[in-house]
């Protein structure tokens, strides 16, 4: 499942022109609308790399980083809305404060089987929505919470002038591939990647599993704490939907369809499934089962996500073409 | 081959339920020598390893290398102490190439060494093994016989003191088998300690310095090869088992 | 104080049911079965839609326990046995598991509406037992649990189906050579533990309203009860449901019921900081 991600010279160009083709998009598009999806797309996949890091990679199964998202945005807006400090050091705090909270639930649970991190990620969701459902003077409750957004020289961040928000969107899913980056190709990156072939080897050399483990998922919660500390200023309302289990199966069907473990798959999965979503919007209300459904169907015959499948499709057409000429079976 | 005890068991026992895998086991493995262990099929032989290294925590006794207590320390840890070992299965890093794989045991395994030594290490093993040339290679696509050479190679990377080996021999031709115990002999002779488990008794008699067998989690016998063959004992557990003891090598 | 902690015990007992069910497939399909939440606000609304169409107690509760069945032999062929023999089954079968859940909680949603519902229990009232009261469907609970415990450990122990369950979980291979079926025992285990999840909600349903996500926070508790019991341990089982029980209604007491949540909280960590193999866990020599 986790392919070898060697940067080949047709990579380089490939994601040069992608990058190009993000950075321009603004002045392509004049749909306000558009660029709405356009950053919310590039938020989760901010979020989702991080989860695949952690998941994909380094073998840890959880489903904290939608929890990891609110918590930065609801720290965000509350150090904003309550004690009006600045929207960019909100960002700071969104990431510092998701960061900490990784280390909590991390330190107990990553030194010991697998299954204790997903209960224990399982009773944050539920602990955090709790919490911020009942400290309603903080957040705000059900009615939501106010966040006001940034401000920087005489640049308007506004909801009808979306590009300054759509940049630092993009900054920071830049910075987040970079990061995930370095940490797969250095040692601690190789030694998670090692534990996957076979834990009982890797910590009989000497790995210390727990150490990496605890690194890579907080440097992961941080990233998307900051993620979600940038939604909020953007929303400018967030509220409890935010903790909807629906945002799990989501971030799931965006890893899985664009391929668990591989290095841009859930990128492009983030924006194949908020657009299609978006296609389908009348049929909103059957969103999470269709999208459920797809993860199961995907799982099981495309494990290696969809895109891969797309990838090898033009091989299959030529086997099929050369299987014809033959006139009988020809073995691949 | 000095006299002072480089690893000691004290009554270590473990339990999987209400059975014991291993009962009360204490043993002494001088550092220097080669160390046997023998047992028919289920007698606790891979167990005894596994918690030796922790991977499997011992319910019971205490372990000691060189009089420092490892039994309640992790297994990465225990690594760096100086004790490597091999699988009866071949466990690998698959996914990744020969050269990796090793580097990976240096990496980790071997504590205050700069990263040309390292990697001077390595080297040198690739050639001891008998690996050179196949540095690039999956380590998923060798066939068994180098896969279980790649194993001996990772643990050699860590730079042991202690080298246990897991059933080695199993798998492989007479000839890979051979060609096995030669490097056992070779290693011993630059100073490894050596603990091995082997099912091929003619071959574990002929290299050992001392034999342990056990049956059902519990030391029947121990010594010299010389007198663990004429236990009456182990020679009802082998029932009729005969093998020849032709010398030291 | 007294009418307290035998609404703890009752409680208890229900977490038993659901903590029981997910042992029992930890145990033989060594993974965890997420949509067992799902399975939980399923039973309390088919119990709720054979009510409402005027079917009496005892025939509808049996349908919910048929129909779970059921559904749980569909659960384990679409998101578990698709996944065996194949790489990554625990990671393939988390994310189908935690996927199914959500559909069957969108699926309940869509058919019943969000609103909370009413579900009756068995007997409606209530009883005064002198130094307090009780409902009596509390009453009833305290009799149905015991019996269904009963039930699954005579099948366990005494019918063939059951040893064959018990040698899967040990030894599948073992179980596969002795001419076991382990397909067909992977899917009688998710139906089972189908089952009780359907009958805890059916149990829960009267004393909490009927959403369509109230199964997920049983769930929590039944994962917090296995790792407190010790995974494996069917004594550890109903000993944490209990304690899991009590503590959650005496901090409701006490603290108010706001906290609930965040002290339990603290509890899975402080447990996992100092005994992560449970109450009744084999012990661990720490590493």
């Amino acid at each position: 499942m986790i392919t070898n991600g060697s940067v080949t010279k047709g990579s380089i160009i490939k994601y040069g022109f992608l990058l190009l083709l993000m950075v321009l998009l603004p002045y392509l598009i004049e749909d306000n609308y558009i660029l709405h999806l356009l950053i919310v797309s590039l938020v989760w996949a901010n979020v989702v790399t991080n989860w695949n890091l952690t998941l994909g990679y380094g073998g840890m199964f959880h489903i904290a980083q939608p929890t990891f998202l609110a918590v930065g945005a609801y720290m965000a807006g509350i150090s904003a809305a309550r004690w009006g400090l600045s929207p960019w050091i909100c960002l700071a705090i969104g990431g510092i404060g998701t960061f900490i909270t990784s280390i909590i639930i991390g330190i107990p649970s990553l030194r010991v089987k697998g299954i204790y991190l997903i209960l224990l990620t399982f009773a944050l969701h539920f602990t955090v929505s709790e919490v911020v459902f009942h400290l309603k003077d903080y957040t705000g409750g059900s009615m939501g919470l106010t966040v006001p957004t940034f401000q920087l020289g005489s640049i308007e961040f506004s909801s009808v002038n979306l590009a300054p928000f759509y940049y630092i969107a993009l900054l920071s899913l830049m910075a987040t591939l970079v990061v995930a980056r370095i940490l797969i190709r250095s040692n601690i990156g190789k030694a998670l990647i090692a534990t996957r072939d076979s834990e009982v080897l890797a910590v009989s050399c000497g790995i210390n599993l727990y150490r990496f483990k605890l690194i890579t998922f907080s440097i992961a919660a941080f990233m998307t704490g900051i993620a979600g500390a940038f939604y909020s200023h953007y929303v400018m309302v967030i509220g409890p939907e935010l903790f909807n289990f629906g945002q799990i199966v989501n971030g799931f069907g965006m890893i899985v369809v664009g391929g668990i473990g591989t290095f841009m798959g859930p990128v492009l999965g983030s924006f194949a499934i908020i657009f299609l979503s978006e296609l389908f919007r009348d049929i909103e209300s059957f969103r999470p089962i269709i999208v459920g459904a797809i993860i199961i169907l995907t799982l099981i015959f495309a494990p290696k996500g969809i895109l891969h499948e797309l990838e090898k499709f033009p091989e299959k057409i030529k086997l099929l073409f050369v299987r014809g000429l033959k006139g009988k079976k020809v073995s691949p | 081959m000095n006299q002072s005890v480089i690893l000691r068991l004290n009554k270590v026992s473990r339990y999987f339920g209400s059975l014991a895998a291993v009962k009360e086991m204490s043993l002494e493995v001088f550092g220097g020598e080669i160390f046997g262990i023998a047992g028919p099929n289920g007698s606790g032989k891979t167990t005894l390893i596994n918690t030796i290294t922790h991977i499997v925590p011992s319910n019971s006794g205490e372990i000691y290398f060189r009089e420092k207590a490892i039994h309640d320390l992790p297994t990465y840890s225990i690594c760096h102490l100086g004790i490597a070992r091999t699988f009866q299965n071949p466990e690998l890093f698959g996914s990744m190439p020969v050269i990796d794989n090793m580097m990976l045991g240096a990496i980790y395994g071997m504590k205050h060494a700069t990263g040309s030594e390292k990697i001077g290490h390595v080297k040198g093993i690739l050639k001891s093994v008998g690996l050179e040339g196949r540095e690039s290679t999956k380590a998923g696509s060798l066939v068994i016989g180098a896969k279980k050479r790649l194993m001996i190679a990772i643990a050699l990377a860590t730079h042991p003191q202690i080298l246990i080996l897991d059933e080695p021999c199993a798998g492989l031709t007479a000839i890979e088998s051979k060609e096995i115990i030669a490097l056992i002999g070779q290693l011993n002779r630059q100073g490894i300690t050596i603990m091995v488990i082997e099912h091929n008794m003619k071959v574990l008699m002929n290299i050992s310095n001392r034999v342990m067998i056990m049956d059902h989690g519990v030391k029947i016998c121990e010594g010299t090869p010389d007198d663990v063959s004429k236990d009456p004992q182990v020679i009802e557990i082998y029932l009729g088992k005969k093998y020849i003891r032709r010398g030291t090598s | 104080m007294l009418s307290t902690l035998l609404s703890g015990i009752i409680l208890g007992s229900v977490y038993t049911l659901a903590a029981i069910g997910l042992s029992l497939q930890w145990g033989v399909l060594k993974n965890l079965n997420f949509s067992h939440g799902a399975c939980i606000t399923l039973g309390a609304y088919i119990m709720w839609t054979a009510l409402g169409a005027d079917i009496s107690y005892l025939p509808a509760l049996l349908i919910v326990m048929i129909l779970t069945f059921f559904i749980g032999l569909a659960i384990e062929w679409a998101t578990i046995r698709p996944f065996f023999g194949k790489p990554e089954v625990e990671a393939n079968i988390f994310i189908a598991t935690v996927a199914l859940s959500s559909m069957i909680a969108q699926a309940i949603l869509l058919i019943y509406g969000g609103r909370d519902k009413n579900l009756s229990p068995a007997i409606v009232g209530n009883t005064n037992l002198g130094v307090f009261s009780t409902t009596n469907h509390q009453l009833f609970i305290l009799l149905v649990a015991p019996i269904i415990l009963f039930a699954m450990w005579l099948v366990l122990n005494k019918t063939t189906i059951g040893r064959a369950i018990r040698a899967v979980s040990q030894d599948p291979l073992g179980a596969v050579l002795i001419g076991i079926s382990t397909k067909k025992i992977y899917g009688i285990t998710v139906g089972v533990a189908t089952i009780l999840a359907g009958i805890s909600g059916v149990l829960l349903g009267p004393i909490y309203f009927l959403n369509p996500h109230m199964g997920e926070s049983p769930l929590t508790k039944a994962f917090i009860i296995v790792i407190l019991g010790g995974i494996g341990s069917l004594k550890g089982t109903i000993v944490a449901a209990f304690i899991v029980a009590l503590l959650e209604v005496l901090v409701g007491l006490f603290v108010g019921v706001t906290w609930g949540p965040l002290g339990l909280f603290a509890v899975l960590i402080t447990i996992l900081l100092f005994r992560p193999e449970g109450l009744f866990g084999a012990k661990l020599r720490r590493g």
